[in-house]
């Protein structure tokens, strides 16, 4: 395999559809490039989920035997990815050693790009976010797109809170059809998103690989990576962003989709409309609109501050519609996938997605209540920056925790 | 006089202590915990073992990943981020009670190779550490050039110099530039050329055995290995001109390194006249927590 990272032209793009293996040039060239081994991701993955695990409970849990967990832990060492966390007394013999995520061995980068703002986090493997940073921005184009990650990446370089020789990649989750749905307020030119080639974009900005995903999706795996990936195998994530998306997770794995467009429940018609579609309702544009008729402005929301008081009557004007829209499509999703929740995230605060998912329960339960199951309806764990947190887990699943691709690869 | 010496290292913290002549009385190491206020508390302790074992107090000197800041007083550049930002030597001292000396690590090479390692005698010494990433450490006169930002040394993130049209601008560096030596003379950025080259991945050591065998690929690998370094020296002798250059890390392992490379300084640096040592260091892995505890004067 080639080692393409090295080359003048930096990095390569890996896309939704294609998940090669590679390491970032200071990971490469050790043992790691058998980080295409399941089971070394699998062992990886592991020890992330259990901080201070022993050797022996890693095998009881992988059914792997010691001598593979031996081997594979020495090459986790060699490359610092794991740390010893010391040794744990009590029984016979000799303490176990425990083993834990190396927090300053491994990092990536999350970028969200949005109609209405981009963001950027840095993440550790241990899963500890570094930093992060939104800039609110109404249609950004491409350029601007560039300007803010290279700031970004000074801005993380600078606070030394991730060390930069050890960055996988970096992550890009955005909507899939960002240049191409008319949106209110769209500036001409915005259609150029659809022919922009993302690694050739960013190519300049940084000098590692761009993993690439759907924005919906990128939030889903973040979930189910970091949030409430631990309490449900499967569920369905609504993201609410400009558009309205969703993630289908199965048994702790992202289903993409035949054509790699699963979960758009944005697309669903509206009932009784033909011509307009669930996300021209359940949106923050829905929502922005409806301020704006009022002589309002979205603003940059944070989770902890609740909307101003101002606000409040057209906030529960659009739950309204919001909660009711998003039954038959609630409807569809529990006959269908029968996922253990439904998570609901997005750039509002924590209480406003709070109502949504309950006031969207209540409307449920009382339009279907003969349906087989009916999910609990939750806000996720990850909400505000759950596409950029889920970008940035997008370079350690390509390369080096287990993700379904490289058990499809032949 | 007992000199404790403590390497702060990425993976586990060593303490080791020295008598008047330069022998070990003592080793003792302890897993790095990963944060703050367990480090300086888990050093604490390490210091206090360290001493009761060799049967008494000594001077302090530690040696860090990244440096203090002289602006402010800052640790920065650390590998172990949770001691960026933090005054590491201040609160140390503080939890010691006693004064303590720190420098950046690949100094503190240099200054051990300088005092009683390979480059003793010598009035100046640049110390070359080309491990997974590339150090340096410029001693002169038996005291480390820290320099005005703290920065002496930091040969790292130069560009290759005397490029070659196929070798610009070269790869895209972590710190943002291009064609740092870090990438290139690393021994990373040797494994990574020979990836390039012949791609296939080998660690460093199969990589020189092949060379050692006549492998095309190894061999090219290698003499574009010995090239580059030599020229990045050729540099160094041409603005500091040291006596001696000390190598340590992973590459300077490779025996097969030192023969050409004084020829290669020579060609590159100004009339061509340059005479000088380039030597492997005496002291190995133990020149960290050796130069730390010389820090002090024995």
């Amino acid at each position: 395999m080639a080692f393409s990272d090295y080359q003048p032209q930096m990095g390569s793009s890996v896309t939704a559809d294609e998940r090669a293996v590679r390491l970032g040039p200071s990971l490469s060239g050790t043992n790691l490039e058998r980080a295409g081994d399941y089971n070394q991701r699998v062992v990886l993955q592991v020890i992330r989920r259990h901080p201070d695990i022993t050797r022996t409970e890693i095998a009881t849990m992988t059914n792997l035997t010691a001598p593979t967990i031996a081997n594979i832990t020495g090459r986790l060492f060699e490359a610092d990815l794991i740390i010893d966390a010391g040794r744990r007394h009590g029984g016979r013999g000799q303490p176990a050693v425990r083993l834990r995520i190396n927090p300053d061995g491994c990092f990536a980068i999350g970028l969200n790009i949005d109609r209405d703002h981009v963001t950027l986090v840095s993440l550790d493997l241990a899963g500890t976010v570094r930093s992060r940073v939104t800039r609110q921005v109404s249609f950004a184009m491409p350029e601007d797109i560039v300007a803010f990650v290279r700031d970004g990446v000074a801005d993380i370089r600078a606070s030394g809170k991730v060390r930069m020789d050890r960055v996988l990649g970096v992550g890009v989750a955005l909507p899939d059809d960002l240049g191409r749905v008319p949106m209110p307020h769209r500036p001409a030119g915005y259609e150029r998103w659809a022919d922009v080639d993302l690694q050739a974009l960013l190519g300049d900005a940084v000098p590692w690989s761009v993993h690439i995903d759907n924005d919906a999706a990128a939030a889903a795996i973040g979930e189910a990576q970091f949030g409430s990936g631990h309490d449900h195998a499967s569920f369905f994530y609504i993201l609410v962003s400009a558009g309205l998306g969703g993630g289908v997770v199965i048994d702790g794995s992202y289903y993409r989709g035949a054509g790699a467009r699963s979960g758009e429940i944005g697309f669903l018609p509206l009932a009784g409309e033909p011509d307009r579609v669930l996300q021209d309702v359940v949106s923050l544009s829905a929502l922005s609109a409806r301020l704006e008729h009022a002589g309002l402005e979205l603003g940059t929301v944070e989770t902890t501050q609740a909307f101003p008081a101002a606000y409040a009557q057209h906030v529960d004007a659009w739950l309204d519609e919001a909660s009711s829209a998003l039954v038959p499509a609630l409807t569809a999703v529990n006959c269908l996938i029968n996922p253990a929740a439904v998570l609901i995230g997005g750039r509002l605060p924590d209480d406003v997605l709070d109502r949504l998912a309950s006031d969207a329960y209540r409307k449920l339960t009382a339009a279907a209540p003969n349906i087989p199951t009916i999910a609990p309806i939750h806000r996720a764990m990850l909400s505000q920056d759950a596409p950029a947190v889920g970008a940035a887990i997008l370079p350690f699943l390509d390369r080096i925790l287990p993700s379904d691709a490289i058990l499809i690869k032949g | 006089m007992i000199q404790i010496g403590i390497d702060f290292g990425g993976t586990k913290i060593e303490a080791a202590a020295l008598d008047a002549d330069g022998q070990f009385l003592t080793r003792v190491r302890t897993p790095n915990p990963g944060c703050y206020d367990a480090a300086i508390r888990d050093l604490c302790g390490l210091i206090a073992q360290a001493e009761s074992e060799a049967g008494g107090r000594g001077t302090i000197g530690i040696g860090t990943p990244g440096s203090i800041s002289p602006r402010d007083g800052l640790m920065r550049n650390s590998n172990a981020t949770f001691l960026n930002g933090r005054r590491f030597r201040e609160d140390l001292e503080a939890a010691l009670g006693r004064e303590v000396r720190m420098a950046n690590d690949a100094n503190c090479m240099a200054l051990s190779e300088t005092v009683d390692g390979a480059a003793a005698g010598a009035r100046s010494a640049f110390g070359v550490i080309v491990g997974t990433g590339v150090g340096g450490g410029l001693v002169v006169d038996g005291r480390i050039v820290e320099g005005a930002n703290g920065m002496g040394g930091e040969w790292g993130h130069v560009p290759l110099p005397w490029m070659t049209a196929d070798e610009f601008p070269g790869p895209a560096c972590w710190c943002g530039l291009h064609g740092c030596l870090d990438m290139l003379v690393s021994g990373t950025g040797f494994r990574n050329d020979y990836v390039r080259r012949s791609g296939v991945t080998l660690d460093g050591p199969a990589i020189v055995v092949a060379a050692e065998r006549g492998a095309r690929d190894a061999v090219a690998a290698l003499d574009a290995y010995v090239d580059r370094l030599g020229r990045a020296m050729a540099m160094v002798a041409n603005i500091v001109d040291p006596d001696v250059f000390v190598l340590g890390g992973g590459m300077s392992n490779v025996a097969a390194i030192y023969d050409p490379l004084p020829a290669i300084i020579s060609r590159y640096s100004f009339g061509r006249d340059w005479k000088g040592r380039v030597v492997p260091a005496r002291w190995g892995d133990s020149s960290g927590v050796r130069g730390a505890a010389r820090l002090w004067p024995a």
